[in-house]
């Protein structure tokens, strides 16, 4: 029978998170209980200030749950000093972000580089690994020493999710990773990261963009600071776009979205 | 307008916060330093004041019912610039050189103390209870204890074993008078006559009785002078004026009871003016003064750099609401204006805290000064009123115009510009040091791409710690050559370096030079003196030396020692203020030679004497006229030479020397020549060096400190969200700490290097083009580089515990907190 640790990369038990704002206290997360397949492209959505981003960042290990504890790869990351948080993140996670959050004084290769020769790897092996990476979302060598306030907000995302899988993570986290880019480079994004779901990575991505969820094969409804309800889609086929998008908004409305 | 004002300070307030600070610093030591520079003259005016001391004494060696007095109060009396004299009576209590009277009239210091007893066998006591003495001295750190009262000078307790409070013996035909030193006395004419004592009225009357009946003790006396002269020059020039009179005078007198009675013993005299002291401690105090100045004009330059850099950050940062405020109408002016608005405000309150630290601690820094001169005049210099205007003036000067300027970027932004993303303010063309071609740690590299990316940031720090590590050096060079290895200062002094310098009061005292050049090691004795006469009708002072072969002391400047008696050494600023060159001839009159022969001297080579104790040197030769040298040389102060390492103590030779008397030595002086010159100049300037050494290295801890505050601060706020998304990736808190200290480590090491190495090899060059005012023409300072390294090590080692100290607070950037969106 399969350990349970084995089947599912992130589990939570009680996880609350609550912020003091004013002298008020806010619940974001109430208690919630998550299994994370591995090699599962999870979705989570939610309105605004529903708890998503919090999850998000509490169960890569960013930022620390209130109460309950997260199992991370067998791992109780929620016991973890910050230090070693750190370095269990540059191992197992991979972040995508709205706004990419690149560094601006630095060129683009070495944004990159400068999260995988954390993993003290061979560091040549890292940077042929990253050219490669570079290649594969379109990115020219050419490219390679521009800075990032020399490039589209496309080529920025892309060079974004390079960064995030430079350490061959075990889950890759996206936050609205197609939040700031126009149709085009959104689905360019979204075919690269469906890719990586394919090649076996696990990922678990917050947005409220219907498009970009329904490339996902689970979606997770957030209200309040609880699961609502969940639904399966089945990995993302192209031809099934319509109905796919048909399923997650009849879901939507019945959580009342 | 105010709210962009308000916008400047509330998003730059740790650099406004620094730059104060800086500001003050640099306005507290201008008054401070400009106002010891620009009050010298009123230093010593005030301190004359203070300390109730008169322009200039003579002492005469006559009976106070002699001849002479009557003579000098005619002269004194018939001179306008004369204010007032007064003539002091003294008891002159002498028994040195008179063997029958061993232990007599001594009086011994701590005499129970036989590792530290000092005794005089030769010294003037003073009334300090006679009211009528108009020059009675200003006494300080006064004790009360059972028995007679003592009171010496702050320089003889300075450079002595004596202290305030200690016993001493006075003794007589076997009778013990015994008292204390009560305290010490300011008199700056006198502070350098430690054999001068003031003691109380009931001590003074028993001397009295004894001199009825004791010829070695002589009534005599001394006449204070004070000129009305307000000006310190003019003053001066009086004291050196009224000394040429008396001179002449006394010669005169000596010349008609020779003419009358060829066996007349000369009645000498000495004559002591507050000139001397100025001498001996001008160069010092004015080095304070410049040292602190230079160091305010440098903070100056730091906070002018420091603006710069801010005020360039800050336009950078800021050009999309720079754009904003253009778009709504404000104008390129305004907005300039808007940074000098407030730098204006920062700077008028700091140039106000400065002045008031300046006000408040400038009898503090006095009060050290004078201290350092033996004296105790808090209040002899207040702060000079032209001092706080040309440091309002400077910093107001350069405040302004480094604000102005650095603003001139605003003019470039405009309001679409400015909204495409600051695309035009951002131009990063090369990729300086990819990670790439890394072969260090992570971290550190990103330390080193900090380095190279922000090259305003860099240049800014290497310079500003070039400047400071630069200023260390050149002051640990002066330190080392002033305390540690001394021979430089020591050819600069005018002072030979004989191993002992002993002299007796026998008529013939071969038998003991006889014994001495007996010791194992003996390598010569040199007869040296002290000559006055006038030169080209110029009152000079001297030294003559019985020969120059074994001089240890290399004081020469320019061309060689004499080699024969006609030849003659001129001091190399009183050659270049006379205009005299090697070669010249110079006619030299023996100011006491009766005779007045007139010797025809060439002048072989110029020396340096920063003492001021000599401005010629040459051979004994040139007294031979006034004195019979055979019975010169048996009372006359002898250079005693060893060789290298077979130095005898003074035990050893005194245990020689009571060998051949049978018993106590008749001693006309006997110490080692690296205690004369400890004494003479090393004590002075060794406290000088102490005090600059660390005012200097504090301040550059306290700037260095300051500046890495500021910069990691600063860093911390521009590069947070950086930090975030480092932290996010997975680097550790220590892994960030450690890129920034990397980052200023590497700035600092080339600042440091490059400043310390510079420093060290430019210090005597520069030292010897602004020395020429204090007598020194050329400094051969040995440059010692284990400091220079230990500048570089400590500035850097400081730079890492401060950077990483201030880089503490990356412990607390939270990623999330940076990046998410609730």
């Amino acid at each position: 029978m399969q350990n349970l640790d084995d089947k599912f990369v992130i589990r939570t038990q009680g996880l609350c998170k609550t912020f003091s704002i004013g002298g008020v206290q806010q619940h974001v997360l109430n208690n919630l209980d998550i299994d994370i397949a591995q090699g599962d492209f999870t979705v989570i959505m939610g309105n605004s200030g529903s708890g998503k981003s919090t999850l998000l960042y509490a169960l890569s290990g960013m930022d620390r749950p209130t109460l309950g504890k997260i199992i991370f790869d067998g791992q109780t990351i929620t016991d973890f000093s910050n230090d070693r948080l750190a370095k269990f993140r540059r191992a197992n996670c991979g972040f995508i972000f709205q706004e990419v959050f690149l560094n601006d004084n630095m060129s683009i290769m070495d944004n990159v580089l400068a999260a995988g020769y954390l993993s003290g790897r061979n560091r040549k092996q890292v940077y042929q690994e990253a050219c490669e990476r570079f290649q594969q979302v379109g990115i020219d060598k050419e490219m390679f020493n521009k800075f990032p306030s020399q490039m589209s907000g496309g080529e920025l995302q892309r060079v974004g999710l390079v960064r995030a899988i430079i350490n061959e993570p075990k889950v890759i986290f996206a936050d609205e990773p197609t939040g700031a880019l126009n149709s085009a480079n959104s689905i360019a994004v979204l075919d690269i990261m469906n890719k990586l779901h394919l090649d076996g990575k696990s990922i678990l991505m917050v947005t409220h963009d219907m498009r970009s969820a329904i490339r996902g094969n689970r979606v997770l409804y957030l209200k309040d600071g609880v699961i609502l309800n969940e639904i399966k889609l089945g990995n993302y086929d192209a031809e099934q776009e319509k109905e796919r998008l048909d399923t997650l908004k009849a879901f939507l409305d019945e959580m009342g979205w | 307008m105010r709210s962009i004002i308000k916008s400047h300070f509330h998003k730059g307030k740790i650099g406004f916060f620094i730059t104060g600070l800086f500001i003050i610093l640099s306005v507290f030591m201008m008054i401070i330093g400009l106002s010891i520079c620009l009050g010298m003259d009123g230093l010593y005016t005030n301190a004359r004041i203070l300390s109730n001391s008169p322009d200039c004494w003579i002492s005469v060696f006559e009976s106070i019912d002699g001849e002479t007095l009557p003579l000098f109060k005619n002269i004194l009396d018939n001179r306008e610039d004369v204010k007032n004299y007064d003539v002091q009576p003294i008891y002159y209590l002498n028994s040195q050189g008179n063997e029958d009277r061993e232990n007599q009239l001594r009086i011994f210091f701590n005499p129970n103390d036989k590792t530290s007893y000092t005794f005089f066998n030769s010294w003037v006591a003073m009334n300090i209870d006679d009211e009528s003495n108009n020059y009675k001295p200003h006494l300080r750190n006064c004790v009360k204890k059972d028995g007679y009262r003592i009171y010496l000078t702050g320089n003889f307790i300075e450079t002595s074993l004596v202290d305030v409070g200690d016993e001493f013996t006075f003794i007589n035909n076997g009778k013990e008078y015994k008292g204390y030193v009560a305290g010490i006395y300011d008199d700056m004419s006198r502070i350098y006559y430690t054999g001068n004592f003031y003691v109380d009225g009931d001590l003074y009357q028993e001397i009295a009785k004894l001199s009825l009946e004791d010829e070695d003790i002589t009534y005599e006396y001394n006449i204070n002078i004070e000129f009305n002269l307000t000006s310190e020059k003019a003053n001066t020039q009086a004291q050196y004026e009224i000394r040429n009179v008396l001179i002449n005078a006394l010669t005169q007198y000596n010349e008609e009871r020779l003419a009358k009675d060829p066996t007349a013993p000369i009645i000498d005299f000495s004559y002591s003016m507050r000139e001397d002291f100025k001498t001996g401690t001008r160069g010092f105090i004015l080095l304070l003064g410049t040292a602190m100045t230079a160091f305010a004009i440098i903070v100056a330059i730091i906070v002018a750099i420091v603006i710069a850099f801010l005020v360039r950050s800050n336009v950078l940062d800021e050009v999309r609401n720079l754009g904003v405020w253009k778009a709504l109408g404000y104008t390129t002016l305004q907005l300039r204006l808007s940074y000098l608005a407030i730098y204006s405000v920062i700077n008028g309150v700091c140039i106000l805290v400065g002045t008031c630290l300046g006000i408040g601690l400038m009898p503090t820094f006095v009060h050290i000064i004078t201290n350092m001169a033996r004296l105790d005049c808090s209040k002899a210099i207040g702060v000079n009123v032209g001092a706080i205007f040309i440091a309002i003036l400077l910093v107001v000067a350069v405040v302004a115009s480094v604000v102005y300027l650095a603003t001139v970027r605003v003019k470039k932004i405009t309001p679409l510009s400015a909204m495409r993303s600051n695309l035009e303010t951002h131009s990063f063309k090369k990729n300086r040091a990819p990670l790439s071609s890394s072969k260090i740690s992570v971290n550190a590299h990103l330390g080193v791409k900090s380095v190279v990316g922000e090259t305003h940031r860099s240049v800014m720090v290497v310079v500003i710690i070039l400047i400071m590590s630069l200023l260390c050096s050149f002051v640990s060079v002066v330190y080392y050559n002033l305390k540690v290895d001394q021979t430089a200062i020591i050819n600069m002094s005018g002072i030979e370096k004989a191993d002992y310098y002993i002299g007796f009061y026998y008529e013939d005292s071969s038998p003991y030079y006889d014994a001495i050049s007996k010791m194992d090691g003996f390598e010569a004795d040199v007869v040296i003196a002290r000559a006055s006469g006038n030169i080209d009708g110029d009152y000079a002072y001297g030294l003559v030396y019985e020969n120059f072969d074994h001089m240890r002391t290399n004081f020469l400047y320019k061309g060689r020692y004499p080699k024969y008696a006609n030849e003659i050494l001129i001091e190399e600023s009183y050659a270049k203020s006379k205009g005299w060159n090697i070669g010249d001839t110079i006619i030299l009159n023996m100011a006491m030679d009766a005779q007045k022969s007139d010797k025809s001297l060439v002048i072989v080579g110029s020396f340096q004497n920063i003492l001021d104790n000599a401005r010629f040197m040459g051979y004994l030769d040139i007294l031979d006229e006034l004195y019979d040298l055979d019975e010169y040389w048996h009372k006359a102060t002898h250079l005693l030479y060893f060789e290298k390492g077979k130095m005898p103590t003074f035990s050893e030779i005194n245990y020689v020397l009571r060998q051949v008397a049978g018993g106590p030595v008749q001693l006309n002086g006997f110490e080692s020549g690296e205690h004369r010159i400890q004494s003479s100049i090393l004590d002075i300037v060794g406290t000088a060096a102490d005090a600059v050494m660390s005012v200097f290295f504090s301040i550059t801890a306290i700037v260095i400190a300051l500046l890495l505050v500021m910069l990691v601060r600063l860093k911390l706020l521009r590069e947070r969200r950086n930090y975030a998304i480092y932290k996010a990736l997975g680097y550790t808190t220590a892994g960030i700490m450690s890129q920034i200290a990397v980052a200023m480590i590497i700035l600092g090491a080339i600042g440091s290097i490059i400043g310390a190495f510079v420093g060290a090899l430019t210090t005597s060059p520069l030292l010897s083009l602004f020395g020429g005012f204090i007598g020194a023409w050329h400094f051969d300072f040995v440059i010692p580089w284990g400091y220079t390294v230990g500048i570089v090590f400590g500035i850097t080692l400081l730079i890492y515990c401060v950077s990483m100290l201030c880089a503490l607070p990356v412990r607390k950037i939270a990623p999330a907190e940076h990046i998410k969106s609730l």
